[in-house]
């Protein structure tokens, strides 16, 4: 018996749990309904019995199933052998459907009135058709349990760049990020078909996605860093910005949603958001397996990129035939480009979906060029940076000025008084930088509005720890108790400054050298001196590979630092060679070293030092713990 | 301002800003080319992106001089690469690269390169 036959059953029990959902909401029978509920915990609990035999095949080393001979291999510790679940495609896609299984059963099991049953109902079908699409991906295209006609001595392994704990962490969190969009699109949906309110009912799901989506970029951008070894964390190459481009658009509808919650405003809007955020999760999924952002001739050979386009068409097609059919309904009083929180929204809204249209249009533009007949062409990095830089920056002052705005029109007037610690704080920020000799235009732009962001956000918790009658710190425990989305959001936004500090020291003031040293010389870079010793070569200690360590006493301006040992792995398994990056964390900045080998006693090194480049990673910290803030439930201030 | 007027500077806003991408997107773009078509085109002097395998045996590294050459092929057609910076991970002999740099007098002289992402997605099992 093939374990496939649990992916089998799982896509028979969907689709006729989609049917029953379906049915059974349309003519409010309770019972088709119920049956409904009981298909989708059957999935569950047959794509769960498919994920376990999957683990138990990984950790028993059946090499005869190809997958495990693909990833793992005898040597490979067992933390990366669970690991490569999810390393390769059909594994992933797997991971996929179970998350949403997971949480198509989490759904039914929190659902409670019968009204709210059939709301429910409408979006367990959704949830269960998108589960169709994978489902039906894993036992045709991408089956994780096909099996070799012999049995293989050992497996492939897995690729040593992948075997850190960041690439462990890195695609479950995005993953988790994916499918959990896939709950609040299922809402809306079935919001749209019941003219029902999906924004409050998916408010918590839907935030809670967008820290795991948040999440999956950041570990990414570090596994990037301390593995990679070219002193970047991103290139704007076509599957870091697939996943970027759903964390754009759903951070606009993180806000948009507000202004529906509190005046009805801006439904159609909000809709649009969210199917656009979901199909462009399928597209992160997809399109970078698909092989379409290399060349389109490979796209149309990859069976794979069809049964996506039919997958995406289909979603598409049914969200625009909702939204005309519902045009009625969508229609809501447009929201006005004024000095209002809702307007500022609005334009927030807009620049992080322009900042979206400009990343989707350069991944694609090298693809419209092949089509019109032209040679190949590659975008480089720099037009993300240029197009997405002033982007930013308005996103950063608008930043500095939404909390001190409610939600009804403001005249400039009113605003002053408000906005002007802030704007002095900023001002005085600059003009201290610009003594300090700081000339770059990005620095200075950023500066000024992360500043005014900052301080208007630190004024707005000041503000809180004040307006209560005891002391400082109770109050501000009261005021985030009783609005946890709010003072959560302000940490993430508080987090987003932290990051963009590191982003631009980082980028803008990287010192980098590369430099040939004899045993017993020296280079200095920056306030910073490396004297190389030598290298060994230590054979590793499972045997596969050998460690070519290079070893350099580093010091500072005060002393001797640390000894830094980068080192050079070749792998007899996969008969190449990897730079191991040598990384010495400070405060305020990273020493960054590489060594590239050595022929005839000279051996040759890079070495960065990056200023500020822990900020991003504290910023990420940050902002999971705002995220946490946000989702936690508001105890209402007269309870208590 | 009434509402004619605000319409008019919104347009007039809009479209500078999409000439202004449409121009940031030209001028950042290079040629992403095969060996073949570097040397039947016209390239010349400018600078290039170049896919193809780093040939067997042509690798010669110099720490000393920080001086990297190797042969790079398509298959049909080779040219010589110059480089003088840091190797990336996982550069090879035998494996696909992408090299960026300027080409003249049959050398490209390099100032990138990057190996194709060591994937996971695409490693075949023999």
């Amino acid at each position: 018996m093939n374990d496939v036959i649990f992916l089998q059953a799982a896509l028979i029990t969907t689709i006729v749990a989609v049917f029953l959902h379906v049915i059974g909401a349309e003519l409010r029978r309770e019972d088709l309904i119920e049956w409904g509920k009981i298909g989708t915990y059957l999935t569950f609990i047959f794509i769960t019995i498919a994920s376990i035999r999957l683990f138990y095949l990984l950790i028993t080393h059946d090499f005869q199933n190809l997958y495990v001979a693909s990833y793992t291999s005898l040597d490979l510790p067992l933390f990366y052998v669970i690991s490569a679940f999810w390393a390769g495609q059909e594994g992933s896609f797997l991971l996929w459907a179970w998350l949403i299984s997971i949480f198509a059963s989490i759904v039914l099991l929190r659902a409670k009135s019968m009204d709210d049953a059939r709301f429910t109902s409408y979006a367990s079908g959704m949830l269960g058709a998108i589960m169709v699409g994978f489902l039906y991906i894993l036992v045709t295209a991408s089956n994780p349990f096909k099996r070799l006609d012999f049995l293989p001595m050992d497996g492939y392994g897995l690729n040593p760049l992948l075997q850190d704990p960041g690439m462990v962490l890195h695609p479950p969190v995005l993953f988790i990020g994916y499918a959990g969009m896939a709950v609040p699109f299922a809402f809306a949906m079935a919001g749209l078909i019941m003219k029902k309110d999906w924004v409050l009912s998916t408010r918590r799901w839907f935030i809670f996605a967008w820290i795991a989506l948040s999440m999956g970029n950041i570990i990414g951008a570090w596994w990037a860093y301390h593995v990679l070894g070219w002193g970047g964390y991103w290139a704007w190459d076509p599957v870091e910005n697939s996943s970027l481009l759903p964390w754009l658009t759903a951070s606009a509808l993180l806000h948009t949603v507000m202004v529906e919650e509190k005046m009805k405003r801006m439904r159609a809007w909000n809709f649009t958001l969210m199917t656009v955020t979901f199909i462009l999760v399928l597209y992160g999924t997809f399109l970078t397996r698909s092989g379409i952002l290399e060349s389109v001739h490979a796209f149309a050979d990859s069976g794979l990129g069809a049964v996506l386009m039919g997958f995406l068409l289909i979603i598409l097609a049914a969200a625009l035939r909702l939204m005309i059919r519902r045009r009625d309904y969508l229609k809501s009083d447009p929201v006005g480009f004024d000095l209002s929180r809702s307007g500022l929204i609005l334009i927030t809204s807009i620049l992080l979906v322009v900042s979206a249209g400009t990343v989707l249009v350069g991944s694609f533009y090298p693809l419209l060029l092949e089509v019109m007949g032209g040679v190949q062409q590659m975008v480089q990095a720099g037009y993300y940076n240029t197009v997405n830089v002033p982007i930013a920056v308005l996103i950063f002052m608008l930043l500095g000025i939404c909390p001190l705005i409610r939600w009804r029109r403001y005249k400039l007037d009113e605003l002053k008084p408000k906005i002007t610690v802030s704007v002095l704080s900023s001002i005085s920020v600059v003009l201290i930088a610009l003594i300090l000799g700081v000339r770059d235009p990005i620095t200075i732009s950023a500066t000024l509005a992360c500043t005014l962001t900052l301080t208007t956000h630190l004024k707005e918790f000041y503000d809180a720890s004040r307006s209560g009658d005891d002391k400082g710190l109770s109050n501000l425990y009261t005021a985030i108790c009783g609005d946890h989305r709010r003072f959560g959001g302000y940490i993430v936004h508080l987090s987003l400054i932290v990051m963009v500090i590191g982003v631009c020291g980082s980028s803008i003031y990287e010192n980098r050298d590369i430099f040939t040293l004899q045993a017993g010389s020296s280079h200095t870079i920056g306030d910073y001196t490396l004297e190389y010793q030598g290298t060994e070569a230590i054979h590793s200690p499972s045997g596969d590979g050998i460690y070519y360590v290079a070893i350099l006493d580093l010091y500072g301006e005060n002393g001797y630092i640390a000894r830094a040992m980068p080192d050079l792995f070749y792998s007899f398994r996969f008969e190449e060679t990897y730079q191991h990056v040598y990384i010495k964390s400070r405060l305020f900045e990273d020493i960054y070293i590489i060594y590239q080998g050595s022929e005839e006693g000279y051996a040759l090194f890079e070495a960065r030092v990056i200023p500020l480049v822990s900020f991003i990673w504290w910023g990420g910290v940050l902002l999971l713990f705002g995220g946490i803030i946000a989702l936690l439930p508001d105890k209402r201030r007269n309870e208590a | 301002m009434d509402k004619k007027t605000q319409m008019i500077i919104g347009a007039i806003v809009i479209i500078l800003c999409l000439i202004g991408l449409g121009m940031t997107l030209k001028g950042s773009v290079v040629p992403y080319i095969t060996v073949t078509e570097l040397k039947s085109g016209d390239y010349r002097g400018e600078h290039v992106q170049i896919n193809g395998t780093v040939v067997e045996g042509s690798v010669d590294w110099h720490p000393k001089e920080i001086l990297l050459t190797f042969k790079l092929t398509d298959g049909s057609e080779t040219v010589d690469v110059e480089y003088r910076g840091s190797i990336p991970n996982n550069f090879e002999e035998g494996k696909m690269v992408v090299v960026g740099g300027v080409y003249d007098m049959n050398l490209l002289r390099a100032d990138e390169i990057l190996v194709k992402c060591p994937s996971k997605y695409t490693e075949e099992i023999e």
